[in-house]
């Protein structure tokens, strides 16, 4: 139990440091943002104005006191731009995200844990094979390039899917670059956990070889298995941003980058902070999930 | 067999974009978006320009950049690695926290919001390449030399009176350039890919410069009528990542095939 408030602390912690350094990054990086902000946006509102909006004409300390005080109350800021403000737009662009990414966890999940788990049966055959193959291939495929591919056949030339807005096709664009290298990890380590003895036992005393691989094959990696899946919250997320992009989804990512291109700083600062805040809860719970997969996993000490 | 035939094909895509560096390209409009044709085996562009050499100093541009981002990223890895797994055990639980936070947060995050304020532009798309290699590298490099300091044979060196020097040339130096031996290709291979997806996005290269990722998406933007673009300059790119991968793959002693 302690361990687990320990984690939330670090979590928490963390959290704030990520907060002030979205804060502290418009200060410290070369250039002068407003400046940059009015010549690339082309807005007609004054530099003063907008210095006072990103709290730039106060000490960093009373900024961002003042910025705590009001994300304590829930409210992220206004949108340079537009005005409004911005917890609203990101809720709503974050649960598009959410399920996109949770679209895209189940398919990814289900199609390498049963190719891991074929391939790992039959090592040297043609599952093994096609699962190293694909493993390969899809982390040869820039998603930048095979998005719009898959895209153009299974939307247009067999319109299978609709075009946009819908989360099928962007979902199964970021399966085919996720599930590549994990269905060769469950391989991995499906067929590490096999070469124990208790695999053998568990053969030798009859039972059937479905259930060989899922208690002695799948059951005591799913531990790593899992905090490893935590670790790659944000790496789903950073893959649903450059998909979201590709087929206009309109999700956190296509608002972030938007936001980037025309200089919105609030809303870049708190949708980065949303982005990182997610992928650090995501580990935090794979290193729960891990906790409880395998309770008596001793404290990693020495590095 | 794959390893020759990765080779074969870098070999072949580098000579043929040296070959091209040189020729200055020109905009004949009457050409716009032409599909392939003998003569010209890539067909042409938007601008209407010869698609192959577009294509081709697209791709010198681009392994340029991660050519001296992984060779910066293999420096400064090599040399925050090993002088940390030197250092006090506090000292080091500090360090390795802080790469490991900055190995969990997507690098396209620091990506966005260093051009959000900096702008797109070279600067940008060098600094989001190095921030999302160097600390998995670095944490690669500190790992195994922390691995090879207590090796056996490290620890009977360094009793039998070999100083640090001796040790670094005997043990550690062959064991971290095997290392990089597999890593390097592979990190090639992501900085192309990950300078691809930064130059579509718009937060890489800047406008009007021709990198694989600017290539990519002006492919995006004509895909419906002319999806030759999208075929030039996405096959390359895929096949050349692939290649250094199977290089990567066939550089670690755990895959090669026994003799």
């Amino acid at each position: 139990m302690s361990r687990i408030l320990l984690r939330f602390f670090n979590w928490v912690l963390l959290l704030t440091i990520v907060f002030i350094a979205t804060r502290f990054m418009i200060r410290t990086l070369p250039g002068d943002p407003v400046e940059t902000l009015i010549a690339e946006s082309g807005t007609s509102i004054p530099a003063e104005v907008i210095r006072q909006d990103l709290g730039l004409d106060r000490p960093f300390w009373l900024a961002l006191r003042n910025d705590i005080h009001r994300f304590s109350k829930g409210d992220l800021g206004t949108s340079l731009l537009t005005k409004k403000p911005i917890t609203p737009l990101l809720i709503d662009r974050l649960c598009k995200t959410i399920q996109l990414a949770g679209f895209t966890l189940i398919l990814s999940l289900t199609l390498s844990l049963i190719l891991g788990i074929a391939a790992a049966a039959a090592p040297g055959g043609w599952v093994d094979l096609i699962c190293s193959f694909y493993g390969s291939l899809a982390a040869a495929l820039p998603m930048t390039w095979i998005g719009p591919i898959l895209l153009l056949i299974f939307a247009v030339k067999i319109p299978i899917f609709p075009v946009g807005g819908h989360p099928a096709l962007p979902a199964c664009a970021l399966t085919l670059s996720l599930s590549g290298f994990w269905s060769r990890l469950v391989r991995e380590r499906v067929r590490e956990s096999l070469f124990r003895g208790s695999a053998q036992g568990a053969r030798a005393r009859g039972i059937p070889e479905w259930k060989v691989f899922l208690k002695y094959g799948l059951a005591p990696a799913s531990g790593m298995l899992a905090a490893y899946l935590g670790t790659q919250v944000g790496g789903l997320l950073a893959g649903t941003f450059v998909v979201e992009t590709i087929f206009d989804w309109r999700g956190l990512g296509s608002l972030l980058i938007d936001s980037v291109l025309k200089r919105d700083y609030p809303v870049v600062e708190a949708s980065a902070f949303i982005a990182a805040a997610m992928s650090l809860f995501g580990i935090f719970v794979g290193d729960w999930l891990q906790d409880r997969i395998e309770p008596k996993l001793p404290e990693a000490e020495e590095r | 067999m794959k390893r020759k035939s990765a080779w074969a094909w870098l070999i072949f895509w580098y000579s043929n974009a040296f070959l091209f560096f040189k020729s200055n390209s020109q905009h004949h409009l009457e050409y716009s978006l032409n599909t392939p044709s003998l003569k010209h085996p890539f067909g042409f562009d938007s601008f209407g320009r010869d698609l192959a050499q577009i294509i081709f100093k697209a791709s010198l541009t681009s392994s340029s950049i991660s050519l001296g981002v992984v060779a910066i990223s293999t420096f400064t890895a090599l040399i925050l690695g090993t002088s940390i797994s030197f250092a006090p055990k506090s000292l080091r639980y500090g360090f390795f926290r802080i790469l490991e936070t900055l190995i969990i947060f997507p690098s396209l995050l620091f990506a966005l919001t260093y051009a959000a304020i900096c702008g797109p532009g070279w600067d940008t798309l060098n600094f989001a390449l190095l921030i999302g290699i160097i600390p998995s590298f670095t944490r690669l490099i500190y790992l195994r030399t922390r691995e090879i300091l207590v090796e056996d044979y490290t620890v009977a060196a360094h009793s039998m009176g070999a100083g640090p020097g001796l040790i670094f040339k005997n043990h550690l130096f062959p064991a971290l350039l095997l290392l990089c031996n597999i890593k390097i290709p592979n990190l090639f291979a992501h900085a192309l890919l990950a300078e691809a997806t930064l130059s579509f996005l718009g937060v890489g290269a800047p406008i009007g410069s021709d990198t694989w990722g600017s290539v990519l998406l002006q492919a995006k933007e004509y895909l419906l009528e002319n999806p030759h673009i999208a075929l030039a300059s996405g096959i390359p790119l895929v096949l050349t990542v692939l290649s250094l991968q199977i290089l990567s793959e066939s550089n670690s002693p755990f895959t090669r095939p026994k003799l």
